[in-house]
């Protein structure tokens, strides 16, 4: 009944739902009492402070306001186990809900009804990259969904979306609880399209609307992201080609950073101007905001729109369960493909299918998944719209190996799927792992109902289209009057009963070869033809589809191309959709000789006229090569220089195309790599060694490269692509850090060598076994620990103790090239070489690859440091001790013992980020040669507004969530050793500290007053983390090949934590009671303008990482999920460790 | 005569002051400090020094 309220209502008038929750909640300056313990969880609020939620609910009903959405955005049960409420989930909606429904009982009259939405965000989960099952995501949903509607929601929002996979597997679970309940609700879904023009994982809105409107939602809309201005073209498509009934509610603007506060920049005023535009000017019928919004922007709106008639569209009539929809086309992750293409037919492509394809079979039996995604790449060559895919083969677990393959599919091909299989539990296990909308193939009558049945069930679940062939319990249709008896029985069993759209059906009226010279078959082709174009004028909603090649089984190769393509064009001109064929077995029948085409038709028609067709067209290929198929039409137009400008430019939309036409002038793949990418890669090379272009942008032109070599894979052979050497590269034993390492894969693997990447804390017996397996061109070794450059020095004397004869590329923050070239050089011999950044690895690379040796002006270089290293004075081990003065008072510290800290305001933290660090050292956009006038100007027109996009990302998407825990301890020092002392004086734990060898000979150890000179002194200890999240994320960057977000997203983590770390420090000085020292300025942190220092393991004064073991011990940073790696790091890697000293006397200092 | 900073640390090399800890002389330009000179607080090279 209620579903009725809400969309009839909308269905009269504009609806104006609510602005920004998260906003509201931050004004109240709520206290970690507040959230009983689980602070940050919002979600909890309905409970703890109902007050605080009761009143934002008033505040948007206060000013007009026809809705207001629960505060119910993470309560699923993925979101509420990170605080161990998952059990509450459904109370907590309930809750949420009836609190809500009382708000909004009392703002509602007669005339002017109060709707509450029931709000459902993503979670923190994307299960298109594996986080969690969709089984998973539809559990932790639906006791949300449980909850809300008990609790009285009038309608279902599931918002912000970021995976179609996630929504598909969220409304899953409110049609179950639906139908639970008996209570069926209103469900909007509004997908969050961020700046980029894509959903997080790369959807366009096309791909949405294709995806989601098939699943009968009521109403589709945009939210989030983007301020209304950039939401705008999104909206205009949206009401070109969406559902009937459209929402939108986007963020008060882009944000922007004021004194360190995220702000949002648009004026009431300014908002409701946009929003007013959805609605004249696009159709939006519901509309509210999101971030930034506030019960000031909603007023401004709701004057705007309060007296509008519910817009009208040309556009479509409400989704039903059964209407004459329009076509709603198939979607990969990425994009839609509409199933009748202009000119037709859609080309299905039938090469990953494990009965059709030796080569795909080869793969299958052999594991090799990468070699069927290979398969599938190809078939993207030649014009395939749309992959076919069976895996069933005797022998083989089906469902185990659909289970593994589609998400490949789906995360590396731009194509829909077509999913081929029997078994309806296989079926469900590919619809399962695919976020776009796939066509199950196939139904059929031939075992009576039941399969059938449970298919076009598991179709309209997933919002899939679906194949029917043309058989039933007597077995397959030959003759066009069959065909057509079996196909209306399906058609009418499928659209009355289970509620599928005529546009969802797809029927393949199967043929036969008129080539076996069975006298019964002579008339398959037209049998098959009539029965198209029969079908065809009594449904024109419904497609058609057919195996084309089936009609010349039993020709040989060159008889059968001309076959295939001289039927396909009469079937297409019957009224076929869609054909399976081998796009590269079709040829164009303009340029078949006028004799062999006749024959063809002849054959076809089965027209005797001339004598017996088969054996007229069998003699026209008996004396082999009738040239019947022509090559392709030349293009005139030269595009190389295009290709090369977009590489260097970093632009990648429509480099396809470009490329597609390069192809089209007859240039081999392997020459467009060698002439055209590595040559604009190699101009990226200069650009950057010359100063001229930063280094997210060098990333930028290598996502347009791989992009490119991904496109040309599909047309070349295994041979051409390994053609220039091989890099084996790894980070050494013992250390976690990747982003160096990456960013050498990513510019030496984009220029045309191959790299075998071995990832992390890799073993040299590993990097030994890769170098021989791939008869590698040189290892490149990575490491950022002071540690790490002695296991390269260890691994230099194995590799040469096992006579491998291989260059070896050093690269690490820790390195220097004089100890390359000088210590290591006597270890190794002359070839290892220090690489200063990754275009120094790739210069090297090539370098060894003509076979040219060192350059002199580098000779020189490492002449002069070797003279300069001569220079150097001694280590003086007997220099004096240094004075330290022990007389200052002991800070009384405001507890003994550790403490954690789960929340740690992000705001806070990020205005006090570093952003000369973050943008020239993190994130390389270097002043050079620039004036400081044009940097700064630079600053702020390119890097700043990246920086305020993804600090309210982060903040939004929960990607830097902040903890930290921390802990003071009596202690005294003995030699160079600090003794930890529990509450009880008694000796709890030892530090031990290395001496500097030179004067002045410090030790951490000194700033801690000796044992035996009066009361114990006081160390504090912490650990600060940015959490898992951001290192999930850094991950998800990188396998997407979003390389300049991965450099960005990396470097911002590291500041951050580095951030939290300094903020932890300014806390305990305050504690102490010698924060009175601390300096102002910029320079205060950078220079230690404060008294005392942290010191952190693996840094120079304290280099030794194994002495994080008693720290971890001493403080138990599990509770903040903060682990230690066998090396001695720390996981999540974006983490910070340190002990804090409060001497006046205690700085930073090296060993050396 | 440009002030330079360490992009690892934020530490800015202040030519008015110089490094004497390191030997360098107050008025000393960052072009002309020797290339063996490391950041004071963080200890990276001359390389990784851009002009404020």
């Amino acid at each position: 009944m209620r579903k009725t309220d809400l969309l009839e209502y909308a269905d009269r008038k504009v609806v104006v739902l609510d602005g920004g929750m998260g906003t509201g909640i931050q004004g109240f300056e709520l206290t970690p009492d507040d959230f009983d313990g689980h602070e940050g969880c919002n979600e909890l609020l309905v409970e703890t402070r109902p007050d605080v939620i009761e009143q934002i609910h008033a505040g948007y009903f206060a000013v007009g306001c026809d809705a207001v959405e629960t505060n119910t955005f993470g309560a699923n049960g993925v979101v509420l186990a990170e605080y161990g409420l998952e059990a509450r989930t459904e109370e907590l909606n309930r809750k949420a809900a009836a609190l809500a429904r009382k708000v909004a009982d009392r703002f509602e009259t007669e005339e002017a009804p109060k709707f509450v939405i029931g709000s459902v965000g993503p979670g923190t989960k994307l299960p298109s990259l594996g986080h969690a099952t969709f089984d998973e995501l539809r559990e932790a949903f639906l006791p949300q969904m449980l909850g809300l509607v008990s609790g009285g929601a009038d309608a279902i929002c599931i918002e912000t979306c970021q995976d179609l996979l996630q929504v598909k597997a969220a409304i899953d679970a409110a049609r179950e609880a639906f139908r639970k309940t008996g209570v069926e609700l209103p469900l909007q879904v509004s997908v969050t399209i961020e700046s980029t023009g894509t959903m997080l994982l790369g959807s366009d809105v096309q791909a949405a609307i294709s995806t989601l409107k098939p699943l009968c939602i009521d109403v589709l809309g945009l939210n989030c992201a983007t301020g209304p201005a950039e939401m705008k073209r999104h909206v205009e498509h949206l009401s070109l080609h969406g559902p009937a009934r459209l929402m939108a509610m986007p963020n008060a603007g882009l944000p922007v950073n004021v004194d360190g506060e995220i702000v949002y920049t648009l004026t009431p005023d300014e908002f409701a101007d946009w929003v007013e535009g959805f609605v004249r000017e696009n159709g939006v019928g519901i509309v509210g905001g999101c971030c930034g919004t506030t019960p000031e922007h909603l007023a401004a709106l709701v004057k705007r729109v309060e007296n509008l008639a519910a817009p009208t569209r040309t556009n479509p009539k409400p989704e039903t369960r059964n209407p004459n929809r329009p076509e709603n086309g198939v979607s990969s992750l990425y994009q839609a493909v509409s199933l009748r293409q202009t000119p037709p037919p859609l080309i299905i492509g039938e090469r990953t299918n494990a009965n059709g394809s030796k080569v795909f079979r080869k793969h299958l039996l052999a594991d090799d998944f990468d070699g069927m995604l290979a398969v599938a790449r190809e078939q993207e060559k030649g014009g395939a719209h749309v992959l076919d895919v069976s895996v069933a083969y005797v022998g083989r677990d089906e469902k185990a190996d659909v289970e593994r393959f589609i998400p490949m599919l789906a995360r590396n091909i731009r194509l829909p799927l077509v999913l081929d299989s029997t078994d309806p539990d296989v079926l469900t296990t590919g619809l399962k792992k695919h976020g776009g909308r796939c066509v199950i193939n196939s139904i059929n009558l031939e075992d009576g109902r039941e399969r059938l049945d449970q298919v076009a069930t598991l179709a309209a679940r997933f919002g899939a289209a679906v194949i029917a062939l043309t058989i039933d319990e007597d077995g397959m249709a030959m003759t066009a009057d069959r065909k057509l008896e079996v196909a209306e029985r399906i058609f009418d069993i499928c659209t009355n009963e289970h509620g599928l759209a005529p546009s969802d059906l797809i029927f393949d009226m199967l043929t036969f070869t008129v080539a076996s010279g069975d006298e019964s078959t002579r008339n398959a082709a037209v049998e098959t033809l009539d029965a198209i174009s029969r079908f065809k004028a009594a449904h024109p909603e419904c497609h058609t589809v057919l195996g084309v090649s089936n009609v010349s089984f039993g020709l040989r190769p060159p008889a059968r191309r001309v076959l295939n393509s001289v039927f396909l064009q009469q079937a297409v001109e019957a009224g076929l959709d869609q054909a399976i064929v081998n796009a590269k077995g079709i040829v164009s029948t303009h340029s078949i000789d006028d004799g062999v085409k006749n024959a063809a038709l002849k054959l076809l028609n089965n027209d005797r006229s001339g004598g017996d067709p088969l054996h007229a067209y069998m003699a026209l290929f008996a004396d082999a090569k009738t040239a019947a198929a022509a090559g392709p039409a030349a293009d005139d137009q030269p595009p190389a220089g295009r290709l090369h400008d977009m590489v260097v430019d970093g632009v990648g939309k429509g480099v396809e195309e470009v490329l597609d036409l390069v192809l089209g002038e007859g240039k081999k793949p392997v020459d467009i790599i060698n002439q055209i990418l590595i040559v604009a890669m190699k101009r990226v090379g200069e650009l950057f060694g010359a100063g001229e272009m930063q280094l997210p942008f060098v990333l930028q032109a290598a996502e347009v490269m791989k992009r490119s070599v991904t496109h040309l894979e599909q047309f070349m052979d295994q041979a051409d692509v390994a053609d220039r050497g091989v890099l084996v590269l790894a980070t050494v034993r013992g250390d976690v850090h990747d982003i160096g390492k990456n960013l050498v894969d990513i510019i030496v693997s984009n220029n045309g060598f191959s790299v075998v990447n071995l990832g992390i804390k890799v073993p040299v017996e590993e990097m030994i076994r890769a170098a021989e397996e791939h008869n590698a061109t040189a290892i490149g070794m990575s490491g950022l620990l002071v540690k790490s450059t002695v296991f390269m020095k260890e691994n230099l004397e194995e590799i040469k103790r096992r006579g491998l004869d291989v260059p070896v590329l050093l690269g690490g923050a820790a390195l220097t090239r004089k100890f390359v070239e000088e210590d290591l050089r006597k270890v190794y011999g002359p070839d290892v070489h220090y690489c200063a950044d990754a275009f120094a690895g790739l210069h090297e690379m090539n370098r060894i690859e003509e076979g040219a040796n060192p350059s002199p002006a580098r000779a020189g270089v490492a002449g002069a440091e070797a003279k300069e290293a001569g220079k150097k004075s001694a280590p003086a081990p007997d220099a004096p001790l240094p004075d330290i003065d022990y007389s200052m008072e002991v800070p009384r510290p405001p507890f003994l013992g550790v403490r954690p800290i789960f929340k740690v305001p992000r705001s806070e933290i990020f205005s006090n980020l570093n952003e000369l660090t973050l943008f020239r050292g993190q994130w390389r956009y270097r002043r050079g040669k620039m004036s400081r006038e044009e940097y700064d100007a630079f600053v702020e027109r390119e890097v700043r507004p990246l920086l305020d996009d993804m600090k309210a990302d982060s903040i939004r998407q929960g990607f830097i969530r902040p903890e930290a825990i921390y802990g003071y301890f009596n202690a005294f020092s003995r030699g160079n050793d600090v003794v930890i002392l529990d509450e009880g004086q008694n000796e709890l734990a030892t530090l031990s500290f290395p001496r500097r060898s030179s004067a002045p000979r410090y030790c951490i150890a000194d700033f801690i007053r000796p044992e035996g000179s009066g009361e114990p002194d006081v160390l504090g200890m912490f650990v600060v983390t940015i959490g898992k999240f951001a290192q999930r994320r850094t991950a998800d960057l990188y396998a997407l090949n979003r390389y300049k977000d991965y450099l960005h997203f990396h470097g911002l983590a590291v500041e951050t934590a580095e951030t939290v770390a300094e903020w932890l420090h300014t806390r305990m000085r305050g504690e102490l009671g010698i924060h009175h020292d601390d300096q102002q300025g910029d320079q205060a942190v950078a220079r230690q303008g404060y008294r005392g220092s942290r010191y952190s393991f693996g840094y120079p004064a304290c280099p030794d990482l194994e002495q994080q073991k008693i720290l971890f011990k001493l403080l138990d940073p599990l509770q903040i999920g903060v682990k230690l790696t066998e090396g001695c790091q720390m996981n999540p890697e974006y983490s910070v460790s340190a002990i804090v000293v409060h001497h006046p006397q205690a700085r930073y200092f090296n060993l050396g | 005569m440009e002030k330079y900073v360490c992009v690892n640390c934020g530490y800015i090399y202040d030519p008015d002051e110089g490094d004497p800890d390191q030997n360098v002389a107050p008025g000393t330009a960052f072009e002309d400090i020797p290339e063996e000179w490391r950041c004071p607080m963080c200890y990276v090279d001359k390389s990784e020094f851009d002009p404020l």
